[in-house]
């Protein structure tokens, strides 16, 4: 029976009205779990590492089903085993890196000394040739600067402490919970697309997950080699804070061209500051450069090839807007945003492109 | 309640169970999955999605990229092209109806344009099987997975065939105008 053309009227009008509905919901569901993760800033750090265990623990659990073992199974055991792992870590390595926190808050005020000393030495001849400054008082206004500065860094502590409890009861949660039903979670958001626009998101959402999945695992693997890499130099020549000077080389590695520069920054200050070997400040470039030569040619072509291709321009600007927007989060988060929002262009692109040079597929 | 009606929201509130039990028999009588085992099945329903369309709503339109198949679980699919001179004037290829598949090439190469457009013909329930799904499949059950990849390369040689064996008849019928036309 050939339907009547008021009916399919009728029912486009009613497609329309469902996939509106289904729109509604999306934008709800999507925009409520921005409000809520910016309403409560102590959730924010546990979803992002929970999301960045998800996708280095991902592939590992894919490989438990493939071998047969239940996904829940997998997890509990995965979890398991890393928990061992970081409780024999952490009994070994927490003492080392408290003791180090210690010294290093102990050694402040020796440090403080030094500093005065030099810049007093600094201003003598600055006043020397230039009596003007005499009244500008340099050295007092910057020592009381660097006092209310590391006094306001060990305030911070405690406050970091506080939130590594947090983390350390959210984040396994939030990151079974996303192992186990990640794929569900996305096919019941895809649910709530409206037909038209169904493939192209699908498209999207695969695209961005498979190559963050990527991109992620890879820069994480990159920062703790980096990490390694500093801490076994320090270690090796006897440089004090070798742990704390790895982790901080590591965890501003992923910041694009400018994080190798500021991971070496306060390894640099102690050398200059207070020497513990001779010729320190020769051994830490040595460090740096060394760990940052591997990175080059070693780690960062083998482990991190599979990074999104973004134009060097690109790379700086954004890097360049996330620090103004974000700061340092900012600069770290810029590149997989970029490549995301790259993903996002290149898929509607096609799409209209698509639409409009939709030639005919010519035999001859 | 019409059927419409009835599927409009099938996949936002209706009861679970119901649909899984009809996903599962429409997977089995498909021949993509028709030799999986029940267990392989039951995890394939949890994979494919299901989609409803209103009468003459658009499932997707010829020459845009694709991502993978569809399924016809309720209702029916006119396949519509476009007319050679890029007119907006579609012609009507073929109906199709309740448990065939169709779009399958995407499921191989996701840069294949659509070589038709499809349009729901009545109240339509659709399983959707795309290539993300597949590579899901690959990555967590690949025994799952090859038994489907099989089962597609058999479909896109028997669809060779047929295309081989239609060229050929075509090829045959205009030689023969030919020979008809010089004698």
């Amino acid at each position: 029976m050939v339907k009547s053309v008021p009916a399919i009227k009728n029912a486009k009008a009613h497609a329309s009205a469902r996939d509106l509905a289904r729109l509604f919901f999306f934008l709800v569901v999507t925009l409520g779990t921005i409000f809520v993760f910016a309403l409560t800033p102590n959730l924010m750090p546990s979803a992002m590492i929970s999301l960045l265990l998800y996708f280095i623990l991902g592939p590992v659990i894919d490989a438990f089903e493939r071998r047969g073992v239940s996904r829940t199974i997998g997890i509990i055991a995965l979890f398991a085993v890393i928990g061992s792992i970081t409780a024999l870590s952490v009994s070994s390595i927490v003492p080392k890196i408290t003791e180090e926190m210690q010294v290093l808050q102990k050694d402040n005020s020796r440090y403080l000394t030094n500093v005065t000393k030099k810049l007093q030495e600094q201003e003598r001849r600055l006043l020397g040739s230039h009596p003007i400054f005499k009244a500008a008082n340099l050295t007092k206004k910057a020592v009381s600067w660097l006092q209310t500065s590391t006094d306001k860094l060990w305030s911070v502590v405690p406050d970091l402490a506080s939130q590594t409890l947090t983390l350390l009861f959210l984040v396994p949660f939030l990151t079974f919970v996303l192992l186990k039903d990640g794929r569900e979670m996305q096919r019941a958001l895809l649910r709530l697309v409206p037909n038209p626009y169904f493939e192209t998101a699908y498209s999207l959402l695969f695209k961005i997950m498979d190559g963050m999945g990527g991109f992620v695992a890879a820069r994480i693997i990159e920062a703790i080699l980096v990490a390694l890499l500093v801490g076994i130099g320090c270690g090796a020549v006897g440089i004090p804070y070798g742990i704390l000077l790895g982790i901080f080389a590591g965890a501003t590695n992923p910041i694009p061209y400018l994080g190798p520069v500021i991971g070496a920054v306060p390894g640099v200050i102690l050398a200059v500051l207070d020497p513990s070997v001779p010729n320190q400040l020769f051994w830490m470039a040595i460090i740096y450069i060394a760990a940052n030569v591997i990175d080059m040619l070693v780690i960062f072509p083998v482990v991190v090839a599979k990074i999104v291709d973004l134009h060097p321009v690109v790379v700086v600007i954004s890097v360049i807007l996330g620090s103004q927007l974000f700061g340092i989060v900012g600069m770290i988060l810029a590149v997989p945003i970029t490549s995301i929002l790259k993903i996002f262009i290149q898929e509607i692109h096609g799409k209209l492109y698509d639409r409009e040079h939709n030639f005919p597929i010519q035999f001859k | 309640m019409s059927f419409g009606n009835k599927f409009l929201w099938l996949d936002l509130f209706s009861k679970k169970n119901d649909i899984d039990l009809s996903i599962l028999s429409h997977l089995k009588a498909n021949q993509l999955f028709s030799t999986l085992s029940r267990r392989e099945l039951k995890y394939v329903s949890t994979i494919v999605h299901i989609r409803n369309y209103e009468p003459g709503e658009l499932i997707f339109k010829q020459y845009e990229k694709g991502l993978g198949g569809y399924m016809i679980a309720r209702g029916g699919v006119e396949i519509k092209t476009r007319a050679q001179d890029r007119t907006d004037v579609e012609v009507l290829i073929t109906t199709l109806g309740a448990g065939s598949f169709f779009g399958e090439l995407a499921l191989i190469d996701s840069d294949t344009k659509r070589t038709a457009s499809a349009y729901a013909k009545g109240a339509t329930v659709l399983i959707g099987f795309f290539k993300p799904d597949l590579l899901e499949i690959m990555q967590r059950r690949p025994a799952t997975g090859v038994k489907i990849i099989f089962q597609l390369a058999q479909i896109l040689g028997r669809r060779l065939n047929e295309t081989t064996e239609l060229i050929t008849a075509m090829r045959n019928g205009t030689e023969g105008k030919n020979e008809a036309a010089h004698g």
